[in-house]
């Protein structure tokens, strides 16, 4: 099946059985391992992306349904350079073993486009579908809040 | 008998305040190998440098970040100069570090129940605060306090997150964190049935150095990681158990808080 959409700001064309899973297609036809397959079952929300900027869980997501969207990926975040939010959940101690990060991070980048000043109530609510092993989640809501304050300072 | 969230009596609401020591002799091995590797792979580098620039003086060189400096002169030779007139076997260090348990082992042990006795020990001192839904039997982790002695700091914030981390795993194991198998087989195979915390079940969590040097490990240091994890669940136990809610199995389940109240419940006004 020919599927075409736009990945991380480019336009893509595939042609892959429909039924193949979105974190399978961006991993291994794309190569883009930012993504990563915790559970397969929507329950720890590492393989989230973006679909039309919204966060979506790439493990129960098919190809077919890529038609005409646009895909976002941790990779494709930034624009030119890394997002802030990826800086500053580097810089703020946010990561460890790195696997639920990359989800995290869309899940957090979405929260501050919609929301400029988030409490951490606020970021917890948010993050409360990314399963992390290894933070503790207190580094992450630091990390997040760090983002909103230097984007709200004009810091990119 | 008064129903839903509740702040239990108490100043602070309830607490508790738990006690762990744990050893680390392994972390000290390790880390100490660790030096006496890098410190052999340093000795190569300043005789190769020494070589490069004709001197016979390795005392006069010193480590500089990406290269090797001879004082005197001032001249620095990057780590890849270096790396390149180094033979394979060269490139390879090896330190070896031992570490007993106890200096002597005791005669037949039997003055010591709980175990043999190490040399070194790390402590940790955790208070919680939490919140009882009479009605529900769910728990709310409201505010976790952590001091710990693990030796030096070395580099504070990645000191915090063990400390943060392992909390909020012994959280998870005094909360949620029930694996259930049935002949041999796991039955909690997902995160659907075997339940981690998430950003709404883990507090902010204040992590306290107590710095302390312990002279035979690797710069001070004793290691971090496990002595944080050993906390939460007897924190948490006590603090139940100082609000009167008596438990002895973990995880503390709703169903579980719920028996115990109805239990009491005859006592209670
Ligand atoms: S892999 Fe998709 S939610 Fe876990
Ligand atoms: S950093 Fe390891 S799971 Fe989150």
């Amino acid at each position: 099946m020919k599927i075409e959409f736009i990945l991380n700001g480019q336009p893509v064309q595939v042609d892959v059985p429909g039924a193949t899973r979105v974190v399978d297609l961006l991993r291994e036809h794309f190569a883009l391992t930012g993504p990563k397959e915790g559970c397969g079952s929507g329950e720890c929300g590492a393989c989230a992306v973006w679909i039309d900027g919204v966060t979506k869980l790439s493990c129960l997501m098919v190809a077919a349904q890529l038609q005409g969207r646009e895909v976002t990926t941790t990779e494709g975040l930034g624009e030119d350079d890394s997002h802030q939010i990826q800086q500053s959940f580097a810089r703020r101690g946010a990561v460890q073993c790195g696997y639920c990060t990359p989800g995290m991070v869309m899940s957090g980048a979405e929260l501050l486009r919609q929301e400029k000043n988030p409490d951490r109530a606020m970021i917890r609510k948010k993050m409360s579908g990314h399963l992390c092993r290894c933070t503790g989640y207190h580094k992450v809501v630091d990390a997040v809040e760090d983002a909103a304050l230097l984007m709200r300072e004009g810091k990119k | 008998m008064s129903y839903g969230k509740q702040e239990l009596p108490g100043p602070g609401m309830h607490h508790s305040l738990h006690v762990a020591a744990q050893v680390y002799a392994q972390f000290l091995c390790y880390g100490n190998a660790l030096v006496k590797a890098c410190e052999a792979l340093r000795h190569t580098l300043y005789n190769r440098a020494a070589l490069m620039l004709l001197q016979d003086d390795i005392s006069a060189f010193a480590m500089v970040p990406g290269g090797v400096r001879h004082l005197t002169t001032g001249q620095d030779i990057s780590l890849a100069a270096l790396a390149e007139i180094m033979q394979p076997d060269d490139r390879l260090c090896m330190g070896e570090s031992l570490m007993p348990t106890t200096p002597e082992m005791p005669k037949g042990g039997e003055a010591f129940r709980l175990g043999f006795p190490h040399l070194i020990y790390l402590y940790g001192a955790h208070l919680v605060r939490l919140e009882v839904d009479e009605l529900t039997g769910q728990i709310t982790v409201d505010g976790y306090l952590a001091f710990t002695d693990a030796g030096r700091v070395l580099n504070p914030q990645n000191y915090e997150q063990q400390v943060q981390g392992a909390i909020a795993q012994g959280l998870g194991y005094a909360l949620f964190e029930d694996l259930s198998t049935r002949d041999g087989t796991i039955l909690t195979k997902d995160f659907s049935t075997y339940i981690l915390p998430s950003s709404m079940d883990i507090p902010d969590i204040e992590s306290n150095a107590v710095e302390t040097i312990e002279h035979s490990g690797p710069f001070g240091m004793k290691g971090l990681g496990e002595v944080t994890l050993n906390g939460p669940l007897p924190a948490v136990a006590a603090a139940l158990i100082h609000s009167g809610i008596s438990v002895n199995r973990a995880p503390f389940t709703p169903q579980r808080i719920l028996e115990a109240l109805q239990k009491q419940g005859a006592g209670r006004p």
